[in-house]
């Protein structure tokens, strides 16, 4: 007997939707979680409105925010660089101590800048790698009928969306500032390759680094001596914004140094110096004529260019055919987890409420590098500051200068990221909001961390200049007299992301998502925390004594924190964050 | 509690610890407000979430010091229960691993761990018994007799299972799309619905009238 069952035309192949479709797809839900986190256990407010698609429109805009952001700095990292081709900076190197070949200068400025557009792309990458692997996204397709080589795609499509902004801008700005910059349009579209070259390269650096974390770092064990190797292995992650400030910070001294070593070592070392890291850079210069390409782009040179040049050009194309299924590798990837027979016994360590905030948050960040980074990033201010007062400053005088300029940035950039730190409750707040767990001493917990990195960061600059500071009390006076600004600061962006998440109904992990909202709430930290700094250099400026000037920025800070620990400790509906 | 799904149990247990407001209504949980008070409430109820979402970061020994740290427990008092319950779930191996690379099963293990340290008068669980297995279910069956009979105490769940239901409950309610439709002892619901040697689940079909729904339902997939 024939056995019924549905007819042939409803068996036919259903068919698969296109590759970028489906990216389409897993990028919207991708978004989605990364805006409301209902996988990590956020619920949405009552008050939300329950419209899908309304939701998703948000979720898209909101990341699309954070990345028109991301892209702005490529901007600004192309403005700075192009600002440096003006015949004012040009001067100051031709005319110089050591004066610099124009076109060394110009290839040096051009190579620097891919260089930046690297690391800042791999920086990028690397931040966005926990999204795209805790979305759990690609798993989901994973267990459809659709074609191994179009899943290989559609990862790495997804995987494209979430630096494409910052991309394409490199792509298509870079070429257009050197062709103005140069007044030539060849100038150019020759950096062109570099610019794709760079893309790629960046996108390989996030998925080798990301890959080597999942394994190493995410399944860590607990326990003292294993925190401490994550760590470490989180200073590697980074390396690429090292790079950043080290090579903006220390520009012109890379600059004067490459034009010292084309006197003293034109040979060897010169070639060298074509391959890595300027034959990208000097492609640019074959376009141009005159003063500007003459000198370098001569005989044994030009082959040692182009050859450096293909060898990236064959690197990249390497990098490229690797991409096509490394992102759907890495997506399948699970920690590598050690398992003890002999267990530690169960001893547990309770401390206080706001404590436990502050151990959770870095227990979290150090198996989370993207959080880690946030943390790491002033310290990282403050090693190379504080590093450049060897060569920036020669005269003991001005030695205090750079490590209050260190210290400075630290405390900015410590509340400039203040609100990230929230993004650490997304996981598991849910969970949290059940505990007896009141406003202050979330409150305390957050601010602690950011006191903790100012004060790691002061004890670095200290260390790196003890031995150049003249007056060390002077340096100290500093640090303590802004600490009560910076304490304000923290408890001003705390306040009102409870404050404004109560208005809106929604848990306070939630505030952190939002571009704008962050940029309401950071704007103003940054004003309290930069206050008493500025206080402090105006008075300086009109050569009032430092102990005057330190009273009066003490006086400021301690100001600013009573007024905000008015604002902050009088959170309404404590516990309810 | 039972429900069919999206009947509102989940909801109704987060109102309870505080996680959403009610829409409509008042919550009292042991006489105080989890709006109003919520950090009273809070100190009172042990919560266990329907999925094991944690921080994934960290270790079963670093969400239990955090757990312990923010009800503020004595040290030793609370090493002693953790270990306790660590021993009696069979997780000491996995004690130091991160949450992420861990069974749900485990998760829900270290969940209920939490939500017992601090004794709690109330425990509000929601569908404790997933994921886990066959010895831990019956453990916890165990656990939360043991717990309720040791004094003043209540445990207020939400399952599937009619039959841990029929078993373990004093009292059953049954929520029907958002509503209570009946709840009370075994007896007091097997009067409602006038069968005398009604099993739960025949009580229960029958107040949310889903037992011919249930009939028609297979006899449509059959011509599938």
């Amino acid at each position: 007997m024939r056995p019924s069952g549905p007819s042939e035309a409803s068996r036919a192949p259903v068919a698969v939707p296109s590759a970028f479709r489906l990216a389409e797809m897993a990028y919207l839900e991708l978004s989605f979680q990364a805006v409301y986190a209902l996988r990590q256990g956020n619920v949405l407010a009552a008050e939300t409105p329950k419209i899908p698609g309304g939701l998703a429109a948000q979720a898209r805009r909101r990341v699309a925010q954070s990345k028109f952001l991301v892209s702005l700095l490529i901007v600004m990292l192309i403005g700075g660089s192009m600002l440096t081709l003006t015949p004012f900076f040009e001067q100051i190197f031709l005319v110089g101590p050591v004066a610099v070949p124009l076109p060394l200068y110009t290839g040096t400025v051009v190579a620097g800048l891919l260089l930046l557009e690297l690391s800042f792309l791999w920086m990028v990458g690397l931040q966005s790698l926990p999204t795209f692997l805790g979305s759990q996204i690609l798993p989901v397709l994973e267990t459809l009928p659709i074609p191994d080589k179009k899943l290989d795609r559609v990862a790495l499509l997804v995987l494209f969306r979430l630096f494409d902004a910052p991309a394409v801008t490199a792509l298509v700005l870079t070429p257009l500032a050197l062709g103005f910059a140069f007044h030539s349009t060849l100038a150019g579209l020759l950096v062109l390759p570099g610019v794709l070259i760079v893309i790629i390269l960046a996108m390989g650096l996030s998925l080798r680094t990301g890959r080597f974390f999942v394994q190493h770092v995410q399944g860590s064990r607990g326990g003292l001596r294993e925190s401490v190797l994550r760590w470490f292995y989180l200073l590697l992650w980074a390396v690429p914004a090292f790079g950043i400030y080290g090579f903006v910070s220390f520009g012109f001294q890379i600059i004067g140094g490459l034009a010292y070593l084309s006197r003293t070592a034109p040979g060897v070392l010169g070639n060298l110096l074509l391959i890595f890291p300027f034959p990208l850079g000097l492609m640019p210069l074959f376009g141009l004529s005159g003063t500007s390409s003459i000198g370098l782009l001569t005989g044994g040179n030009v082959v040692t260019i182009a050859l450096a040049a293909a060898g990236y050009g064959g690197l990249a194309l390497g990098v490229a055919r690797w991409l096509l299924t490394a992102p759907r590798a890495l997506s399948r990837l699970t920690p590598e987890v050690e398992v003890s027979d002999k267990p530690r016994g169960v001893v547990l360590r309770p401390v206080r409420a706001s404590a436990a905030i502050l151990l959770k948050d870095l227990r979290t960040a150090s198996r989370t590098p993207g959080y880690a980074f946030v943390i790491l990033l002033p310290l990282i201010d403050a090693v190379v500051i504080g590093l450049s007062s060897y060569i920036g400053a020669p005269r003991p005088n001005s030695v205090f200068d750079l490590a209050a300029a260190a210290v400075s940035t630290t405390a900015i950039l410590a509340i400039f990221f203040g609100p990230a730190f929230f993004a650490t409750e997304v996981m598991g707040y849910s969970y949290t909001r059940t505990l007896p767990l009141t406003n202050r001493s979330m409150l305390l917990g957050k601010s602690s961390l950011i006191v903790l990195i100012y004060l790691i960061a002061s004890a670095i600059v200290v260390g790196l200049t003890i031995l150049r500071l003249l007056e060390l009390w002077l340096f100290f006076a500093f640090i303590i007299a802004e600490l009560p600004g910076l304490i304000a600061a923290a408890f001003l962006e705390i306040g009102l992301l409870f404050r404004r998440a109560e208005a809106a109904g929604v848990p306070v992990s939630l505030m952190s998502s939002g571009a704008w909202w962050a940029t309401t709430v950071v704007l103003p930290g940054i004003a309290i925390a930069g206050l008493p700094i500025a206080l402090f250099a105006v008075l300086q400026h009109f050569g009032i004594s430092p102990i005057q000037s330190f009273l009066a920025m003490g006086g400021v800070a301690l100001a600013e924190l009573a007024i905000f620990s008015l604002f902050a400790l009088g959170l309404p509906g404590r516990g309810r964050g | 509690m039972l429900g069919s799904n999206g009947a509102g149990k989940s909801s109704t247990l987060k109102a309870v610890v505080g996680l959403l407001a009610p829409a409509d209504g008042a919550v009292s949980v042991l006489g105080h407000d989890p709006v109003r008070e919520p950090v009273l409430t809070k100190q009172l109820v042990g919560y266990v979430p329907e999925s094991a979402l944690l921080y994934d970061a960290l270790t079963p020994r670093e969400f239990l010091e955090f757990v312990a740290s923010v009800r503020g427990l004595d040290a030793q008092q609370v090493s002693e229960r953790a270990k306790s319950y660590v021993t009696a779930f069979q997780i000491e191996r996995e004690f130091d691993q991160p949450l992420a690379t861990l069974s749900n099963g485990t998760r829900q293990k270290i969940l209920l761990i939490g939500a017992f340290l601090h004794q709690p008068t109330l425990l509000v669980l929601d569908e404790p018994l997933n994921s886990l297995d066959p010895r831990s279910v019956r453990l916890m069956r165990e656990l939360l007799t043991q717990y309720v009979a040791q004094g003043p105490r209540g445990v207020l769940f939400s399952t599937h299972t009619m039959e841990v239901a029929q078993r373990l409950c004093h009292r059953v309610g049954i929520l029907d799309r958002g509503r209570l439709v009946g709840e009370g002892t075994m007896d007091n619901l097997r009067k409602q619905t006038s069968q005398g040697n009604a099993t739960l689940e025949e009580i229960f079909l029958r107040l949310t009238r889903e037992e011919e729904g249930v009939y028609a339902a297979v006899r449509a997939l059959g011509g599938v």
